[in-house]
């Protein structure tokens, strides 16, 4: 039994190595090896390489051959023989920035599988599968492969080959003595021997406590690894924050004469801004000498004079008010800046939520010929509205429960006061639901569903703290944050530009 | 004869003597009548066939159904020998902005009142209402809705107009039949959201209610209709004629799907296709795909596209064209097509202003605007 297995394992090889030897050539083969070997080396090329990356547009990589993929002014460029090659795509035409949206890049395989009229040609490592013009292209170590797209070659056919999406990578950095990718969405990435896997949001959300915390963890661990240390650079923030401003304004096409008021209120709070802050770095400056010398003072065995302890509470104290008047001369100008905008205006400029990506509808989400959406909450109220009356008054409570759960499931124990405000809504929206006639349930159940789902909570839950901040501790909000900033200012100078060039 | 089945004997002659002469036999037969509680009409557009056979004539699927088959849209029964449908009651009812159709030249800024029932005779692979259209009638909750409370909810709601959307209103012709007439002698307007794939007939019964039409146009490549709508292009494009001819206000929707329907080469024929039959005057609106139902795998549409598309569509010569599902943008906006003023201002469905003058003319340079204001 024994050599009848032996037997038929050697004629399997035998029948294989003919049958790769048919297809792929000795180059190819050692091309395709060379591969694998550059990508236990990832990191050591992504070092020598870092000047690249960071100038590129976007940073493919795949972890599953382990390759990296840049796209910078519209050129492809894989490594290969440890050294960075552009794909050149069999077209005479040149790919410029329009047509780039036609080609999207697909995914790499994790086998190496190298796909062509749905039959493997070769156990390459397929490095990129770009598709452009309808062509897929097909880059092996070496060499480009064309296949048309579309009609032969489908996702489900791509699917079937074990071929995997691949990761946006935005930028990598070595932690820790270990690679970690961040992609577009800013999700974290451990590289460790080659195998990519998410560091989890939760764990990065629990490594922000306290810095006493974070010391003990670094003791206790040596070698674990702290995303913490990683922060975004302020440059991409403030970029992130120039592409929300201009996603909005180029929606709202505003008139010249808002944009010269929007920078004339831009300006007077970059002053008031920076003439409050110097003030109040000079006094944060002068509490924590006095703090200082009061400390060495007690250290020595000194009593301090009642004086003294004055002098610092003034002092100190008078931080205060001074980010107070801050805050409410900011607050001053969010209102002025509301002032600007026509009532819809306005109301988009309060419902707005900034956003990288431009939203798909600032007033509505829902998309043309679309019946609506929240299908469960739909569900829920029906449910609602088909239990007899003693049915209805006995589970009503568990009904309410099972609602303001869902909302702590998603963020957390509610305060009291919350929790209470949300029963009251919430049984009301569902004896309305109860109370309504057919037509007018149907037609008005989608702005219940609306209201019991939990993306309503988390908006109310948002504005509860908001407005609680902004009560207390006068913090300055989103207009003031996006409109009444220096890259505003920017912005709203390149924009009037525009309108009057237009004019001309 | 033993014992057991000289039993069985008197049973089974007991039981067919109660099913033949049961006193409740009419009650029965009328529940036949019912298809898991939603009441079956008779349907038009059937056609008997030899042996039992019903052809179901109302779009071109033409369906020959067997006794007991239901056609492809899953409303339509053949029963005994005769073509029901169970399309008889709305399932949905909301009231939508006319901007959500799309109609960007009727009545701007206007509501009305979206109704429809379950069932589609096409299997678009990404529809957004597929927990509608791709579900039979008698699968979905539905309720009662008689042209009396048609008429009544419009005044309620304060709506201009109702329209038929969001599955193919082909498939619930007769409902349309009961509601239409009443709600049209009483003042409203009728809107049909469709992607047209109709028979001539029926599609004439729908030109003679509507007053506007807004028509999707799935794409222009016939592989593509085919494995992934189950359409053929020339029954859309007659459609689109049909309706235009009749006089209708047509306006037309293309949703793009990266690497299906996206090819500046299809986009650049067919509105070479739409400006020499429908007229260039018929607004084109590009909307972006959002992954939906079999085509979750897909990314959304890159707005590049989109806008390359209104390009070519003005390089054609169509005077209105714009960008949907992708809000705010440039063209969202109406332009005169003569002096380029922005004449209707739009951020998502809402209107942020409209100058368009009562006589529907440009303010400016007096340019006649198309479509349907007062």
């Amino acid at each position: 039994m024994n050599r009848i297995v032996l037997v038929l394992l050697i004629t399997f090889i035998i029948a294989s190595n003919i049958f790769a030897s048919g297809l792929v050539t000795d180059n190819e083969k050692q091309l395709g090896e060379n591969c694998y070997k550059m990508g236990n080396r990832i990191s050591i090329i992504i070092d020598s390489h870092r000047k690249d990356i960071e100038n590129a547009d976007r940073v493919f990589y795949y972890p599953f051959n382990q390759t990296v993929l840049i796209e910078s002014n519209n050129k492809f460029t894989v490594f290969e023989n440890n050294k960075l090659q552009e794909i050149k795509f069999q077209t005479k035409e040149k790919i410029n920035d329009f047509e780039y949206f036609n080609g999207k890049l697909l995914a790499a395989t994790n086998t190496g599988l190298f796909i062509e009229n749905q039959k493997i040609l070769s156990n390459m490592a397929v490095l990129a599968l770009v598709i452009y013009n309808d062509q897929l292209y097909i880059s092996t170590p070496g060499k480009i492969y064309v296949s048309h797209y579309g009609e032969n070659l489908n996702f489900k056919e791509l699917r079937k080959f074990k071929i995997f999406g691949a990761l946006l990578i935005n930028k990598f950095e070595i932690l820790n003595n270990s690679l970690t990718a961040i992609d577009d969405r800013n999700r974290y990435y451990r590289i460790v021997g080659g195998i990519i896997s998410p560091i989890k949001q939760k764990c990065i959300v629990k490594k922000t406590v306290t810095e006493k915390k974070q010391k003990l963890r670094k003791a206790t661990s040596v070698n674990s690894f702290n995303v913490m240390d990683v922060k975004p650079r302020p440059t991409y923030l403030e970029n992130k924050e120039r592409v929300n401003l201009l996603n909005f304004l180029n929606g709202m096409s505003l008139k010249k004469h808002q944009y010269q008021k929007l920078i004339e209120i831009a300006q007077k709070a970059i002053k008031i801004r920076k003439k409050l802050i110097s003030v109040i770095d000079e006094k944060r400056l002068i509490a924590t000498k006095i703090i200082g010398e009061m400390y060495v003072k007690l250290m020595k065995g000194y009593k301090l004079d009642s004086s003294f302890l004055g002098d610092v509470s003034d002092i100190c104290g008078a931080v205060d008010p001074v980010k107070h008047q801050l805050h409410g001369a900011m607050c001053d100008l969010e209102e002025e800046t509301l002032t600007v905008f026509t009532p819809i205006e306005k109301q988009l400029v309060i419902d707005f939520v900034p956003c990288v990506v431009p939203p798909l509808g600032l007033s509505d989400p829902i998309r043309i010929g679309q019946a609506g959406y929240s299908y469960a909450d739909k569900k829920f109220l029906d449910d609602v509205r088909k239990l007899s009356q003693i049915e209805y008054f006995k589970k009503k409570d568990n009904l309410i429960a099972h609602v303001l759960l869902e909302a702590q499931n998603e963020f957390g124990l509610i305060g009291k006061e919350t929790n209470d405000y949300l029963i009251d809504k919430i049984g009301k929206i569902l004896l309305k639901c109860r109370s309504l006639a057919q037509i007018d349930y149907e037609i008005q159940r989608e702005d219940m569903a609306v209201q019991v789902n939990k993306e309503n909570l988390e908006a109310y839950l948002k504005n509860k703290r908001e407005t609680f901040r902004r009560k207390v501790q006068r913090f300055p909000g989103k207009i003031d944050f996006l409109f009444m900033s220096e890259f505003s200012l920017d912005i709203y100078r390149h924009k009037l530009k525009l309108l009057e060039n237009k004019e001309i | 004869m033993d014992r057991r089945t000289f039993l069985k004997t008197v049973l089974a002659s007991g039981c067919g003597f109660c099913m033949k002469y049961n006193p409740y036999a009419n009650l029965l037969a009328n529940q036949m009548d019912t298809k898991n509680g939603i009441p079956l009409e008779k349907a038009m557009f059937g056609k008997k066939l030899s042996s039992g056979i019903v052809q179901c004539q109302t779009c071109p699927n033409n369906c020959k159904l067997k006794l007991d088959q239901s056609g492809i849209c899953r409303s339509r029964h053949n029963k005994d020998g005769i073509l029901y449908t169970s399309a008889t009651r709305p399932v949905v009812a909301l009231m939508d902005p006319v901007e959500k159709a799309p109609l960007f030249h009727f009545f701007p800024g206007s509501e009305g009142l979206s109704v429809a029932t379950a069932g589609c005779n096409l299997y678009c692979s990404y529809c957004q209402n597929y927990e509608l259209s791709q579900y039979a009638p008698e699968e979905k909750d539905f309720f009662e809705f008689p042209s009396k409370d048609a008429i009544n909810t419009l005044s309620k709601y304060k709506a201009k107009f109702i329209t038929f959307t969001y599955t193919e209103p082909a498939v619930y012709m007769e409902f349309i039949d009961k509601i239409a007439p009443a709600v049209k002698d009483a003042g409203f307007k009728i809107v049909f959201c469709s992607a047209l794939y109709l028979n001539k007939k029926p599609l004439d019964r729908l030109i003679q209610y509507g007053d506007a039409f807004s028509a999707t146009l799935k794409g222009f490549n016939d592989i593509f209709l085919k494995k992934y709508i189950g359409g053929s292009l020339k029954n859309f494009q007659d459609s689109l004629v049909q309706v235009k001819s009749a006089g209708k206000w047509l306006e037309i929707i293309n949703l793009m799907i990266p690497s299906l329907n996206d090819d500046p080469k299809d986009v650049r024929k067919m509105c070479k296709w739409i400006k020499n039959n429908v007229g260039d005057d018929t607004p084109l609106h590009f909307g972006r795909f959002t992954p939906m139902f079999r085509l979750k795998n897909l990314l959304p549409t890159p707005v590049k596209v989109l806008e390359r598309s209104v390009e070519i569509a003005k390089e054609e010569g169509l005077k209105y064209v714009y960008i949907v599902n992708y809000a705010p943008h440039e063209h969202n906006h109406t332009y005169c097509d003569k002096c380029n003023t922005r004449l209707v201002e739009r951020i998502g469905y809402i209107i942020k202003s409209n100058i368009i003058t009562k006589d529907c003319t440009c303010p400016k340079c007096k340019n006649p605007i198309p479509g349907v204001y007062l």
